[in-house]
């Protein structure tokens, strides 16, 4: 585990960045509209990572922390999104469209929930953190990401035709 | 029940199992492109320079205290006036009051100014970043008012017991900071220094007026109910600087919703 309150070394900061350089993508390509997008986001998120070292006081994974800055990465790209809509090129990208034909039940169950339940989901079983580590990145209490996470595999049970399980 | 509740825990393991497999089949093959690797190298081996809380105090004193120091001599000095002039002791607490009230309005323009001008955005990104400038400015408004306010309890009528002064003089500079900074912070990034000082400019024109109306309120019978006003103002005080840290250090902007491209 890291120390903290100190700078990275770079032997330190490759070797996350060799750890966890696919986990942040793949968290970045379900937030970005296309590929490059997700790529820029996740080197964005790893030299904020890397430049905020001192600063990082969680003594918790390094991969809690850098998927708290991906999303707030994220939220920046939404937010230039939104401001620039007019922008915005009228075309589905292709891998947009691939990716929708591959979906499964499961992920036309998962579209259909609340954005905040799906992003509670995909951090606690796509991304492997823990209860406490969702909380950090959702910046939420604990008690409320583990009720957000339950409700979330409740409503998707019952998306999925499953209906209520005790 | 008990079937049942075995049959639901493993139905949610499966679903849990399910969720883990789906969000596998869409992780992204190999590793870090070269491109990346060499930027963070690079960004790992500059070294910031270290700055510490005395130069961090030092720089931001040159903000705060052309802007406290003049109003709080001018509390200090009419307190001290309208003793010397055998003014009431009613009239003399309502000027300290009154005097608290006006150094929070000094204080608050100098702490607010940084959202109010936009500048929280790009402190958040500077070596020092908005949430440490915001705490070295609360820190020293708040050591300049706690000086005046001590000046001010000084010069007033010495027959008034330690704690009463401190109730009085605080409760009207204690509920102006705390109104000052809960509305800057609410209030939009352009009308949050107009909204802080408008809340303190009310604040101390209200601690005035309430004399003029009920002068009984600063009788001495009404000691009890100013020092239960200066304790409840303290915790709101407390509370709305913690807020406001908080809020620096997020640069005051809201969490964004995610858009989902899933």
């Amino acid at each position: 585990m890291l120390e903290t309150g100190r700078e990275l070394t770079r032997e330190e900061a490759q070797e996350i960045v060799a750890r966890h350089y696919r986990d942040v993508l793949a968290y970045c390509r379900r937030h970005a509209t296309c590929a490059a997008d997700a790529e820029d986001a996740a080197q964005e998120t790893f030299l904020r990572f890397v430049r905020a070292r001192p600063r990082y006081r969680d003594r918790g994974r390094p991969l809690a922390y850098l998927l708290t800055i991906a999303r707030n990465v994220c939220s920046d790209a939404a937010r230039a999104r939104a401001r620039d809509a007019a922008e915005l090129p009228e075309d589905i990208p292709d891998e947009a469209a691939e990716r929708a034909e591959e979906r499964t039940e499961l992920s036309l169950a998962l579209a259909r929930l609340h954005p905040d339940e799906r992003e509670a989901l995909e951090l606690r079983y796509g991304c492997g953190l823990r209860v406490g580590e969702v909380a950090g990145a959702l910046g939420v209490s604990r008690f409320a990401a583990s009720r957000r996470i339950r409700s979330a595999l409740a409503a998707l049970r019952r998306e999925l035709g499953e209906g209520d399980v005790p | 029940m008990r079937a049942l509740g075995r049959r639901g825990r493993g139905t949610e393991r499966e679903l849990e199992e399910r969720l883990r497999e789906h969000y596998r089949a869409f992780a992204p093959e190999g590793g870090p492109p070269e491109e990346l690797l060499a930027a963070v190298d690079r960004a790992a081996a500059s070294r910031r320079p270290q700055v510490g809380w005395p130069t961090l105090l030092a720089s931001q004193a040159r903000l705060v205290l052309p802007r406290c120091v003049p109003v709080a001599a001018l509390g200090i000095a009419l307190v001290a006036l309208l003793e010397l002039a055998g003014a009431s002791r009613a009239e003399t607490l309502v000027a300290a009051s009154a005097a608290g009230a006006l150094q929070a309005l000094a204080a608050l323009s100098g702490v607010v100014s940084g959202r109010a001008h936009g500048m929280t955005e790009l402190e958040a990104a500077c070596l020092l970043n908005a949430r440490s400038v915001a705490c070295a400015r609360l820190l020293l408004s708040g050591c300049v008012c706690a000086v005046t306010l001590a000046l001010c309890a000084a010069a007033s009528p010495p027959t008034l017991p330690a704690w009463v002064m401190a109730a009085r003089l605080g409760a009207p500079y204690l509920i102006a900071c705390a109104g000052g900074l809960a509305a800057a912070r609410r209030a939009a990034s352009a009308d949050s220094l107009v909204a802080a000082l408008v809340w303190a400019g009310v604040t101390c024109a209200a601690s005035a007026l309430v004399y003029s109306v009920t002068p009984a309120v600063y009788a001495r019978a009404s000691d009890g109910l100013w020092a239960g006003a200066a304790v409840a103002a303290l915790l709101w005080c407390a509370r709305e600087v913690a807020l406001w840290l908080r809020a620096a250090s997020l640069s005051f902007e809201p969490a964004a919703p995610l858009a989902d491209a899933s």
